[in-house]
Protein backbone atom coordinates (compact mmCIF):
# COMPACT_ATOMS: atom_id res chain seq x y z
CA UNK A 1 0.00 0.00 0.00
CA UNK A 2 1.36 3.64 -0.81
CA UNK A 3 0.93 6.84 0.69
CA UNK A 4 -1.22 8.27 -1.56
CA UNK A 5 -3.66 4.84 -1.50
CA UNK A 6 -3.92 5.91 2.34
CA UNK A 7 -3.99 9.42 1.18
CA UNK A 8 -0.94 10.80 2.67
CA UNK A 9 0.37 13.28 0.20
CA UNK A 10 3.91 14.69 0.59
CA UNK A 11 4.53 18.50 0.55
CA UNK A 12 7.10 19.33 -2.61
CA UNK A 13 8.49 21.71 -0.71
CA UNK A 14 9.87 20.63 2.02
CA UNK A 15 12.14 18.15 1.08
CA UNK A 16 15.31 20.37 1.90
CA UNK A 17 15.88 19.03 5.32
CA UNK A 18 16.29 15.54 5.11
CA UNK A 19 15.85 14.90 9.15
CA UNK A 20 12.14 15.88 8.84
CA UNK A 21 9.03 16.47 6.53
CA UNK A 22 5.89 17.82 5.79
CA UNK A 23 2.55 15.60 4.64
CA UNK A 24 -0.64 16.60 3.93
CA UNK A 25 -3.69 14.10 4.78
CA UNK A 26 -6.83 15.60 4.21
CA UNK A 27 -6.69 19.03 5.83
CA UNK A 28 -4.12 18.14 8.39
CA UNK A 29 -0.69 19.18 8.00
CA UNK A 30 1.80 16.55 9.88
CA UNK A 31 5.66 16.60 9.97
CA UNK A 32 7.49 13.35 10.17
CA UNK A 33 10.49 13.60 12.76
CA UNK A 34 13.52 11.39 12.51
CA UNK A 35 15.25 10.26 15.60
CA UNK A 36 17.44 12.89 15.75
CA UNK A 37 14.86 15.37 14.96
CA UNK A 38 12.41 13.52 17.38
CA UNK A 39 14.88 14.04 20.33
CA UNK A 40 15.16 17.99 19.55
CA UNK A 41 11.84 18.34 19.62
CA UNK A 42 11.17 16.85 22.73
CA UNK A 43 14.35 19.21 24.07
CA UNK A 44 12.17 21.87 21.70
CA UNK A 45 8.75 21.09 23.57
CA UNK A 46 9.95 21.45 26.82
CA UNK A 47 11.55 24.83 26.67
CA UNK A 48 9.36 27.97 28.01
CA UNK A 49 10.49 30.12 25.01
CA UNK A 50 9.44 27.82 21.98
CA UNK A 51 5.44 27.46 24.30
CA UNK A 52 5.33 31.69 24.47
CA UNK A 53 6.36 32.07 20.71
CA UNK A 54 3.41 29.97 20.19
CA UNK A 55 0.83 31.25 22.43
CA UNK A 56 2.03 34.69 21.27
CA UNK A 57 1.16 33.12 17.92
CA UNK A 58 4.36 33.90 16.49
CA UNK A 59 5.72 30.27 15.60
CA UNK A 60 2.46 28.08 14.38
CA UNK A 61 0.30 25.83 16.73
CA UNK A 62 1.98 22.54 16.85
CA UNK A 63 1.13 19.04 18.98
CA UNK A 64 2.41 15.67 18.58
CA UNK A 65 0.36 13.46 17.47
CA UNK A 66 0.41 9.40 17.52
CA UNK A 67 3.29 8.51 14.60
CA UNK A 68 1.42 5.80 13.71
CA UNK A 69 -0.54 8.05 10.63
CA UNK A 70 3.01 8.50 9.23
CA UNK A 71 4.56 5.08 8.88
CA UNK A 72 8.38 5.37 8.98
CA UNK A 73 8.84 8.06 10.80
CA UNK A 74 10.27 8.55 14.82
CA UNK A 75 7.50 11.30 15.70
CA UNK A 76 4.79 13.11 14.00
CA UNK A 77 3.55 16.72 14.51
CA UNK A 78 0.82 18.12 13.44
CA UNK A 79 0.85 22.03 12.47
CA UNK A 80 -2.17 24.60 12.82
CA UNK A 81 -3.62 25.29 9.24
CA UNK A 82 -2.20 28.10 6.98
CA UNK A 83 -5.13 29.76 5.89
CA UNK A 84 -3.24 30.53 2.13
CA UNK A 85 0.42 29.59 1.23
CA UNK A 86 2.61 32.49 -0.11
CA UNK A 87 5.81 32.89 -1.26
CA UNK A 88 8.44 35.73 -0.65
CA UNK A 89 8.41 37.27 -4.02
CA UNK A 90 4.63 38.19 -3.53
CA UNK A 91 4.96 40.18 -0.51
CA UNK A 92 5.42 43.65 -0.26
CA UNK A 93 8.60 45.56 1.70
CA UNK A 94 6.74 45.73 4.56
CA UNK A 95 5.73 42.36 4.72
CA UNK A 96 9.45 40.92 3.92
CA UNK A 97 10.70 43.54 6.23
CA UNK A 98 8.43 42.13 8.98
CA UNK A 99 8.78 38.67 8.06
CA UNK A 100 12.71 39.22 8.23
CA UNK A 101 12.25 40.77 12.29
CA UNK A 102 9.73 38.06 13.27
CA UNK A 103 12.91 35.58 12.17
CA UNK A 104 15.16 37.49 13.98
CA UNK A 105 13.66 37.94 16.77
CA UNK A 106 13.12 34.05 17.19
CA UNK A 107 16.21 33.51 16.93
CA UNK A 108 17.28 35.94 19.74
CA UNK A 109 14.68 34.42 21.99
CA UNK A 110 15.90 30.77 21.28
CA UNK A 111 19.81 31.63 22.00
CA UNK A 112 19.60 32.34 25.22
CA UNK A 113 17.58 29.34 25.86
CA UNK A 114 20.35 27.09 24.26
CA UNK A 115 18.86 26.64 20.70
CA UNK A 116 19.00 28.29 16.96
CA UNK A 117 17.83 28.02 13.80
CA UNK A 118 19.39 25.38 11.21
CA UNK A 119 18.52 27.68 8.30
CA UNK A 120 17.54 31.40 7.73
CA UNK A 121 14.79 30.84 4.72
CA UNK A 122 12.22 33.50 4.48
CA UNK A 123 10.38 30.47 3.37
CA UNK A 124 10.43 29.97 7.02
CA UNK A 125 7.49 32.43 6.97
CA UNK A 126 3.58 32.59 6.26
CA UNK A 127 1.04 34.61 7.08
CA UNK A 128 -2.27 34.33 9.05
CA UNK A 129 -4.03 37.83 8.10
CA UNK A 130 -1.15 40.52 7.70
CA UNK A 131 0.85 38.71 11.15
CA UNK A 132 3.74 37.00 9.87
CA UNK A 133 3.75 33.27 11.91
CA UNK A 134 7.08 31.10 11.94
CA UNK A 135 6.20 27.67 9.96
CA UNK A 136 9.49 25.99 10.26
CA UNK A 137 9.70 24.18 13.73
CA UNK A 138 11.97 21.66 12.21
CA UNK A 139 14.49 24.23 12.01
CA UNK A 140 14.67 24.07 15.81
CA UNK A 141 17.86 23.10 16.53
CA UNK A 142 19.99 22.68 20.29
CA UNK A 143 22.78 25.59 20.15
CA UNK A 144 26.51 24.40 19.87
CA UNK A 145 28.12 26.80 21.93
CA UNK A 146 31.08 28.98 20.11
CA UNK A 147 29.13 28.43 16.74
CA UNK A 148 27.27 31.70 14.87
CA UNK A 149 24.33 31.34 13.30
CA UNK A 150 24.30 28.60 9.77
CA UNK A 151 21.26 30.08 8.70
CA UNK A 152 23.06 33.73 8.52
CA UNK A 153 23.50 33.47 4.89
CA UNK A 154 19.80 32.08 3.76
CA UNK A 155 18.65 34.97 5.29
CA UNK A 156 21.03 37.28 3.78
CA UNK A 157 20.38 36.11 0.32
CA UNK A 158 16.29 35.48 0.79
CA UNK A 159 15.60 38.64 3.05
CA UNK A 160 18.20 40.81 4.15
CA UNK A 161 19.26 41.94 0.55
CA UNK A 162 15.89 42.29 -1.31
CA UNK A 163 15.23 44.45 1.61
CA UNK A 164 18.70 46.89 0.17
CA UNK A 165 17.84 45.99 -2.93
CA UNK A 166 14.53 48.24 -2.27
CA UNK A 167 15.19 50.59 0.28
CA UNK A 168 18.72 51.77 -1.33
CA UNK A 169 18.05 51.20 -4.45
CA UNK A 170 14.58 51.63 -5.13
CA UNK A 171 14.16 48.25 -7.30
CA UNK A 172 11.53 45.74 -6.93
CA UNK A 173 12.72 42.62 -5.07
CA UNK A 174 9.70 40.80 -6.17
CA UNK A 175 10.98 39.78 -9.63
CA UNK A 176 14.66 39.15 -7.87
CA UNK A 177 13.34 36.50 -5.45
CA UNK A 178 10.95 34.96 -8.28
CA UNK A 179 13.55 33.90 -10.43
CA UNK A 180 15.93 32.68 -8.18
CA UNK A 181 14.33 29.71 -5.38
CA UNK A 182 17.66 30.69 -3.09
CA UNK A 183 17.60 34.57 -3.51
CA UNK A 184 20.18 36.89 -4.19
CA UNK A 185 23.95 36.22 -3.78
CA UNK A 186 26.28 38.70 -2.15
CA UNK A 187 28.37 38.39 -5.56
CA UNK A 188 25.70 39.81 -7.48
CA UNK A 189 25.16 42.43 -4.71
CA UNK A 190 28.24 43.44 -4.62
CA UNK A 191 27.82 44.29 -8.70
CA UNK A 192 25.09 46.55 -7.84
CA UNK A 193 26.84 48.22 -4.72
CA UNK A 194 29.91 50.49 -6.30
CA UNK A 195 31.16 53.68 -5.76
CA UNK A 196 29.53 55.47 -2.71
CA UNK A 197 26.66 52.74 -2.68
CA UNK A 198 29.36 51.07 -0.94
CA UNK A 199 28.54 53.19 2.19
CA UNK A 200 25.16 52.88 2.77
CA UNK A 201 23.81 51.26 5.75
CA UNK A 202 24.19 46.99 5.71
CA UNK A 203 26.20 47.38 2.38
CA UNK A 204 29.93 47.64 3.34
CA UNK A 205 29.63 44.22 5.80
CA UNK A 206 26.78 42.35 4.41
CA UNK A 207 27.36 42.58 1.23
CA UNK A 208 30.93 43.52 0.53
CA UNK A 209 32.95 41.75 3.12
CA UNK A 210 30.27 38.84 3.15
CA UNK A 211 30.67 38.44 -0.80
CA UNK A 212 34.41 38.48 0.22
CA UNK A 213 34.91 36.19 2.73
CA UNK A 214 33.00 33.84 0.84
CA UNK A 215 35.73 34.05 -1.90
CA UNK A 216 38.51 34.00 0.26
CA UNK A 217 37.59 31.20 2.59
CA UNK A 218 35.66 29.26 -0.66
CA UNK A 219 38.25 26.46 -0.12
CA UNK A 220 37.84 25.86 4.12
CA UNK A 221 34.90 23.70 4.78
CA UNK A 222 32.44 25.21 7.84
CA UNK A 223 33.38 22.65 9.86
CA UNK A 224 36.84 23.83 10.50
CA UNK A 225 35.43 27.45 10.65
CA UNK A 226 33.17 26.51 13.50
CA UNK A 227 36.15 25.20 14.88
CA UNK A 228 38.70 27.92 14.65
CA UNK A 229 35.98 30.37 16.01
CA UNK A 230 34.89 28.48 19.15
CA UNK A 231 38.95 28.11 19.79
CA UNK A 232 38.85 32.27 19.09
CA UNK A 233 36.52 32.84 21.73
CA UNK A 234 33.25 33.21 19.62
CA UNK A 235 30.32 32.68 22.09
CA UNK A 236 26.53 32.86 22.63
CA UNK A 237 26.72 36.89 23.67
CA UNK A 238 28.56 37.48 20.34
CA UNK A 239 25.78 35.51 18.13
CA UNK A 240 23.43 37.21 20.41
CA UNK A 241 25.05 40.63 19.46
CA UNK A 242 25.16 40.15 16.09
CA UNK A 243 21.35 39.30 15.94
CA UNK A 244 20.18 42.36 17.36
CA UNK A 245 22.99 44.49 15.15
CA UNK A 246 20.82 42.89 11.84
CA UNK A 247 17.58 43.97 14.13
CA UNK A 248 18.53 47.65 14.29
CA UNK A 249 20.04 47.59 10.86
CA UNK A 250 16.56 46.11 9.25
CA UNK A 251 14.57 48.48 11.53
CA UNK A 252 16.16 51.12 9.65
CA UNK A 253 15.18 50.43 6.21
CA UNK A 254 12.15 51.39 4.48
CA UNK A 255 10.90 51.77 1.15
CA UNK A 256 11.84 54.34 -1.21
CA UNK A 257 8.45 56.51 -2.30
CA UNK A 258 7.94 56.26 -6.13
CA UNK A 259 5.29 57.68 -7.80
CA UNK A 260 3.06 54.87 -8.80
CA UNK A 261 -0.90 55.22 -11.19
CA UNK A 262 -2.52 52.75 -9.17
CA UNK A 263 -1.56 54.58 -5.81
CA UNK A 264 -4.39 57.22 -6.46
CA UNK A 265 -6.53 54.86 -8.60
CA UNK A 266 -9.84 54.67 -6.46
CA UNK A 267 -9.80 58.81 -6.30
CA UNK A 268 -9.31 58.71 -10.06
CA UNK A 269 -11.81 56.10 -11.29
CA UNK A 270 -14.15 57.69 -12.18
CA UNK A 271 -17.33 56.24 -9.83
CA UNK A 272 -19.75 58.15 -8.38
CA UNK A 273 -21.33 57.20 -5.13
CA UNK A 274 -24.39 55.85 -6.20
CA UNK A 275 -22.36 53.85 -8.09
CA UNK A 276 -19.93 52.88 -5.24
CA UNK A 277 -22.92 52.29 -2.65
CA UNK A 278 -24.48 49.93 -5.31
CA UNK A 279 -21.30 47.83 -5.75
CA UNK A 280 -20.34 47.40 -1.93
CA UNK A 281 -23.55 46.18 -1.23
CA UNK A 282 -23.46 43.62 -4.10
CA UNK A 283 -20.42 42.52 -2.89
CA UNK A 284 -21.47 41.87 0.40
CA UNK A 285 -24.57 40.33 -0.42
CA UNK A 286 -22.83 37.72 -2.69
CA UNK A 287 -20.12 36.94 -0.15
CA UNK A 288 -22.87 36.27 2.10
CA UNK A 289 -24.89 34.38 -0.12
CA UNK A 290 -21.53 32.06 0.09
CA UNK A 291 -22.20 30.95 4.00
CA UNK A 292 -19.45 32.11 5.66
CA UNK A 293 -16.56 31.48 2.82
CA UNK A 294 -13.32 30.04 4.28
CA UNK A 295 -11.26 31.83 1.83
CA UNK A 296 -11.99 34.92 -0.49
CA UNK A 297 -9.79 36.00 -3.28
CA UNK A 298 -10.11 39.87 -4.26
CA UNK A 299 -8.59 39.71 -7.99
CA UNK A 300 -7.19 43.55 -8.41
CA UNK A 301 -7.67 45.00 -4.56
CA UNK A 302 -6.28 48.29 -5.01
CA UNK A 303 -6.82 49.86 -1.52
CA UNK A 304 -8.74 46.74 -0.68
CA UNK A 305 -12.28 48.00 -0.12
CA UNK A 306 -13.81 45.39 -1.64
CA UNK A 307 -11.66 42.93 0.62
CA UNK A 308 -12.68 44.87 3.70
CA UNK A 309 -16.24 44.45 2.80
CA UNK A 310 -15.82 40.46 2.23
CA UNK A 311 -13.45 39.75 5.37
CA UNK A 312 -16.92 40.99 7.40
CA UNK A 313 -18.32 37.41 6.41
CA UNK A 314 -15.25 35.24 5.26
CA UNK A 315 -12.70 33.10 7.16
CA UNK A 316 -9.41 34.87 5.16
CA UNK A 317 -9.26 37.10 2.34
CA UNK A 318 -6.64 37.45 -0.39
CA UNK A 319 -6.07 40.38 -1.83
CA UNK A 320 -4.11 40.60 -4.93
CA UNK A 321 -2.83 43.55 -6.22
CA UNK A 322 -0.06 44.05 -8.92
CA UNK A 323 1.61 47.12 -7.77
CA UNK A 324 3.90 46.79 -4.98
CA UNK A 325 3.51 50.11 -3.56
CA UNK A 326 -0.26 49.92 -3.54
CA UNK A 327 0.24 46.62 -2.27
CA UNK A 328 2.20 47.55 0.51
CA UNK A 329 0.22 50.59 1.51
CA UNK A 330 -2.61 48.57 2.27
CA UNK A 331 -0.52 45.96 3.94
CA UNK A 332 0.56 49.42 6.82
CA UNK A 333 -3.03 50.39 6.95
CA UNK A 334 -4.33 46.95 7.51
CA UNK A 335 -1.58 46.00 10.43
CA UNK A 336 -2.41 49.72 11.73
CA UNK A 337 -6.34 48.22 11.78
CA UNK A 338 -5.74 45.31 13.21
CA UNK A 339 -7.56 43.67 10.65
CA UNK A 340 -6.87 39.71 11.28
CA UNK A 341 -8.12 37.85 7.90
CA UNK A 342 -6.85 39.91 5.10
CA UNK A 343 -3.45 38.90 3.13
CA UNK A 344 -2.29 41.18 0.82
CA UNK A 345 -0.12 40.07 -2.06
CA UNK A 346 1.62 41.56 -4.50
CA UNK A 347 1.38 39.88 -8.11
CA UNK A 348 0.30 40.66 -11.75
CA UNK A 349 -2.70 38.79 -13.04
CA UNK A 350 -1.46 38.99 -16.77
CA UNK A 351 1.30 37.45 -15.54
CA UNK A 352 0.78 35.06 -12.12
CA UNK A 353 3.32 33.22 -10.10
CA UNK A 354 4.38 30.27 -11.70
CA UNK A 355 5.25 27.03 -10.06
CA UNK A 356 9.13 27.43 -8.97
CA UNK A 357 12.34 25.65 -7.24
CA UNK A 358 12.73 21.71 -7.90
CA UNK A 359 10.76 20.40 -10.63
CA UNK A 360 8.79 23.26 -10.77
CA UNK A 361 6.40 22.26 -8.08
CA UNK A 362 8.30 23.22 -4.95
CA UNK A 363 7.09 26.30 -4.57
CA UNK A 364 3.34 26.05 -5.98
CA UNK A 365 2.23 28.12 -8.68
CA UNK A 366 -1.18 30.97 -7.67
CA UNK A 367 -3.24 28.61 -10.02
CA UNK A 368 -2.23 25.35 -7.77
CA UNK A 369 -3.01 27.73 -4.67
CA UNK A 370 -6.26 29.39 -5.74
CA UNK A 371 -9.31 27.24 -4.57
CA UNK A 372 -11.20 29.59 -2.89
CA UNK A 373 -14.93 29.78 -2.30
CA UNK A 374 -15.50 33.36 -3.74
CA UNK A 375 -13.64 35.55 -6.12
CA UNK A 376 -14.05 39.03 -7.06
CA UNK A 377 -12.82 40.58 -9.73
CA UNK A 378 -13.79 44.05 -9.61
CA UNK A 379 -12.99 46.63 -13.07
CA UNK A 380 -10.04 44.66 -14.15
CA UNK A 381 -11.65 42.48 -17.35
CA UNK A 382 -10.82 45.69 -19.24
CA UNK A 383 -7.22 46.03 -17.96
CA UNK A 384 -6.40 42.57 -18.70
CA UNK A 385 -8.64 42.54 -21.84
CA UNK A 386 -7.83 46.00 -23.47
CA UNK A 387 -4.29 47.01 -21.69
CA UNK A 388 -3.21 43.52 -22.29
CA UNK A 389 -4.94 42.27 -25.00
CA UNK A 390 -5.88 38.83 -23.11
CA UNK A 391 -9.04 37.51 -25.36
CA UNK A 392 -12.29 38.27 -22.65
CA UNK A 393 -13.12 34.64 -23.08
CA UNK A 394 -9.62 33.31 -21.51
CA UNK A 395 -9.93 36.18 -18.78
CA UNK A 396 -13.58 34.64 -18.02
CA UNK A 397 -11.25 31.17 -17.68
CA UNK A 398 -8.73 32.11 -15.08
CA UNK A 399 -10.98 33.74 -13.52
CA UNK A 400 -13.12 30.62 -12.78
CA UNK A 401 -10.14 28.80 -12.67
CA UNK A 402 -9.32 30.18 -9.33
CA UNK A 403 -13.29 28.68 -7.38
CA UNK A 404 -13.40 25.50 -5.94
CA UNK A 405 -16.74 23.44 -7.55
CA UNK A 406 -19.92 25.24 -6.68
CA UNK A 407 -18.02 28.12 -6.12
CA UNK A 408 -18.75 31.96 -6.71
CA UNK A 409 -17.78 34.70 -9.18
CA UNK A 410 -18.05 38.29 -8.77
CA UNK A 411 -17.63 40.06 -11.88
CA UNK A 412 -17.68 43.01 -12.97
CA UNK A 413 -17.64 44.23 -16.71
CA UNK A 414 -16.44 47.97 -17.79
CA UNK A 415 -18.60 48.63 -21.43
CA UNK A 416 -16.63 50.07 -23.85
CA UNK A 417 -18.47 53.28 -23.52
CA UNK A 418 -17.05 53.95 -19.94
CA UNK A 419 -14.56 56.76 -19.49
CA UNK A 420 -11.72 53.81 -18.20
CA UNK A 421 -12.10 51.68 -21.48
CA UNK A 422 -12.46 54.44 -23.56
CA UNK A 423 -8.83 55.59 -22.29
CA UNK A 424 -7.62 52.59 -22.62
CA UNK A 425 -8.91 51.83 -25.88
CA UNK A 426 -7.58 55.18 -27.34
CA UNK A 427 -4.30 53.65 -26.72
CA UNK A 428 -4.83 51.15 -29.37
CA UNK A 429 -5.15 50.87 -33.07
CA UNK A 430 -8.55 51.47 -33.73
CA UNK A 431 -11.31 48.64 -34.03
CA UNK A 432 -8.47 46.04 -32.30
CA UNK A 433 -11.52 44.75 -29.91
CA UNK A 434 -14.36 44.25 -31.43
CA UNK A 435 -15.43 41.16 -29.26
CA UNK A 436 -15.18 43.48 -26.14
CA UNK A 437 -18.81 44.08 -25.53
CA UNK A 438 -20.96 43.17 -23.03
CA UNK A 439 -23.21 40.67 -24.89
CA UNK A 440 -20.25 38.99 -25.90
CA UNK A 441 -19.20 38.74 -22.04
CA UNK A 442 -22.26 37.78 -20.97
CA UNK A 443 -22.48 35.36 -23.55
CA UNK A 444 -19.03 33.68 -22.50
CA UNK A 445 -20.62 33.61 -18.79
CA UNK A 446 -23.52 31.68 -20.02
CA UNK A 447 -21.71 29.11 -21.62
CA UNK A 448 -19.46 28.54 -18.62
CA UNK A 449 -21.34 28.99 -15.53
CA UNK A 450 -24.66 29.97 -13.96
CA UNK A 451 -25.41 34.04 -13.82
CA UNK A 452 -27.36 33.96 -10.39
CA UNK A 453 -28.21 38.05 -10.84
CA UNK A 454 -27.04 40.37 -12.22
CA UNK A 455 -26.93 44.80 -12.02
CA UNK A 456 -25.91 47.64 -13.87
CA UNK A 457 -24.29 50.49 -12.06
CA UNK A 458 -26.38 53.67 -11.85
CA UNK A 459 -23.90 55.18 -14.27
CA UNK A 460 -24.98 52.84 -16.90
CA UNK A 461 -21.42 51.92 -17.95
CA UNK A 462 -20.88 49.04 -15.73
CA UNK A 463 -22.84 46.18 -14.89
CA UNK A 464 -21.70 43.46 -12.36
CA UNK A 465 -22.59 39.77 -12.16
CA UNK A 466 -22.69 37.22 -9.62
CA UNK A 467 -22.37 33.68 -11.02
CA UNK A 468 -21.58 30.37 -9.96
CA UNK A 469 -19.56 27.57 -11.38
CA UNK A 470 -20.12 23.60 -11.80
CA UNK A 471 -23.43 23.02 -9.53
CA UNK B 1 32.95 27.59 -19.68
CA UNK B 2 33.86 25.87 -17.07
CA UNK B 3 36.80 24.43 -15.12
CA UNK B 4 37.89 23.51 -11.67
CA UNK B 5 40.41 24.96 -9.40
CA UNK B 6 41.65 23.54 -5.86
CA UNK B 7 44.22 24.08 -3.30
CA UNK B 8 47.79 23.44 -3.97
CA UNK B 9 51.11 23.72 -2.08
CA UNK B 10 54.52 23.93 -3.92
CA UNK B 11 57.93 24.31 -2.72
CA UNK B 12 59.99 27.13 -5.12
CA UNK B 13 63.72 26.66 -5.68
CA UNK B 14 64.44 28.17 -2.38
CA UNK B 15 62.41 25.57 -0.41
CA UNK B 16 59.13 28.24 0.28
CA UNK B 17 56.07 26.50 0.44
CA UNK B 18 53.99 28.89 -1.91
CA UNK B 19 50.25 28.42 -2.27
CA UNK B 20 49.28 28.30 -5.63
CA UNK B 21 45.50 28.70 -5.49
CA UNK B 22 43.43 29.21 -2.24
CA UNK B 23 40.09 28.31 -3.63
CA UNK B 24 38.26 25.00 -4.26
CA UNK B 25 35.57 26.30 -6.40
CA UNK B 26 34.27 26.91 -10.53
CA UNK B 27 35.67 29.74 -12.77
CA UNK B 28 33.60 31.09 -15.34
CA UNK B 29 33.76 33.35 -18.43
CA UNK B 30 31.75 36.74 -17.73
CA UNK B 31 31.36 37.18 -21.27
CA UNK B 32 33.73 40.28 -21.76
CA UNK B 33 36.95 38.30 -21.47
CA UNK B 34 36.99 37.68 -17.80
CA UNK B 35 36.95 34.86 -15.20
CA UNK B 36 34.34 35.06 -12.40
CA UNK B 37 34.22 32.99 -9.66
CA UNK B 38 31.09 30.86 -8.90
CA UNK B 39 30.14 29.14 -6.18
CA UNK B 40 27.77 26.92 -5.28
CA UNK B 41 26.86 26.51 -1.71
CA UNK B 42 24.26 23.82 -0.58
CA UNK B 43 20.79 24.32 1.19
CA UNK B 44 22.25 23.49 4.88
CA UNK B 45 25.82 24.86 4.22
CA UNK B 46 26.44 27.85 6.55
CA UNK B 47 29.00 28.31 3.97
CA UNK B 48 32.79 29.46 5.85
CA UNK B 49 32.50 33.13 5.02
CA UNK B 50 29.54 33.40 6.04
CA UNK B 51 30.17 32.51 9.58
CA UNK B 52 33.13 34.45 9.98
CA UNK B 53 31.61 37.58 8.40
CA UNK B 54 28.99 37.28 11.45
CA UNK B 55 32.05 38.10 13.84
CA UNK B 56 32.74 41.33 12.37
CA UNK B 57 28.75 42.25 12.31
CA UNK B 58 28.62 41.56 16.11
CA UNK B 59 30.68 44.94 16.80
CA UNK B 60 34.00 45.33 18.48
CA UNK B 61 34.52 42.07 20.34
CA UNK B 62 33.07 40.33 17.12
CA UNK B 63 36.00 42.00 15.40
CA UNK B 64 38.37 40.84 17.99
CA UNK B 65 37.44 37.17 17.31
CA UNK B 66 38.06 37.54 13.59
CA UNK B 67 41.47 39.30 14.39
CA UNK B 68 42.12 36.28 16.61
CA UNK B 69 41.33 33.62 13.96
CA UNK B 70 43.18 35.15 11.19
CA UNK B 71 46.24 35.69 13.35
CA UNK B 72 46.19 31.80 14.69
CA UNK B 73 45.85 30.84 10.45
CA UNK B 74 48.65 32.94 10.06
CA UNK B 75 50.57 31.33 13.19
CA UNK B 76 49.78 27.91 12.41
CA UNK B 77 50.80 28.48 8.48
CA UNK B 78 54.66 29.29 10.04
CA UNK B 79 54.69 26.93 12.71
CA UNK B 80 53.44 23.98 9.76
CA UNK B 81 56.54 24.95 7.48
CA UNK B 82 59.55 23.97 9.01
CA UNK B 83 57.15 20.25 9.43
CA UNK B 84 56.84 20.25 5.78
CA UNK B 85 60.78 20.78 5.33
CA UNK B 86 61.75 17.98 7.60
Amino acid sequence: MTSSDIGIRVDPGSFRDPANRVFHVGDQVLRGLDPQAARDWAALAGSGFFTRLVAEGKVCGTEQVDPAVLPGWAAVLRHERIPFVSHPYEWSFGMLRDAALLHLEILRRALPAGFTTKDGSAYNLQWRGVTPVFIDVGSFTPLADGEPWAGYRQFCQTLLYPLLLQAHLGLDFQPWLRSRVDGIEPDQMRRLFRGARRLLPGVPTHVHLHGAMQQRNAGASSADVRAQLRAAGYSRQLALATVRGIEKLVRRLDRREEPSHWVDYQRTCGYTAQDRAEKERFVEAAVRAAGAPRLVLDLGANDGRYARIAARHAAAVVAVEQDPAVADTLYRALRAEGDQRILPLVMDLADPSPGGGWGGVERAGFSTRARAEVALALAVVHHLAIGRNVPLGQVVDQFLGCLRPGGRLVVEFVHPEDPMARRLLANKPDGLFPEYRRDVFERLLAARCRVERQRELPSGTRTLYQVVVGD
Amino acid sequence: MWRRSSVRCQRNKWGVTVEILTLDCRWRHDGEGRERLVMHLAYLDAGSGSLIVQAVVGGVAGAAVAAKLYWRRLVDRFRRQPTDRG
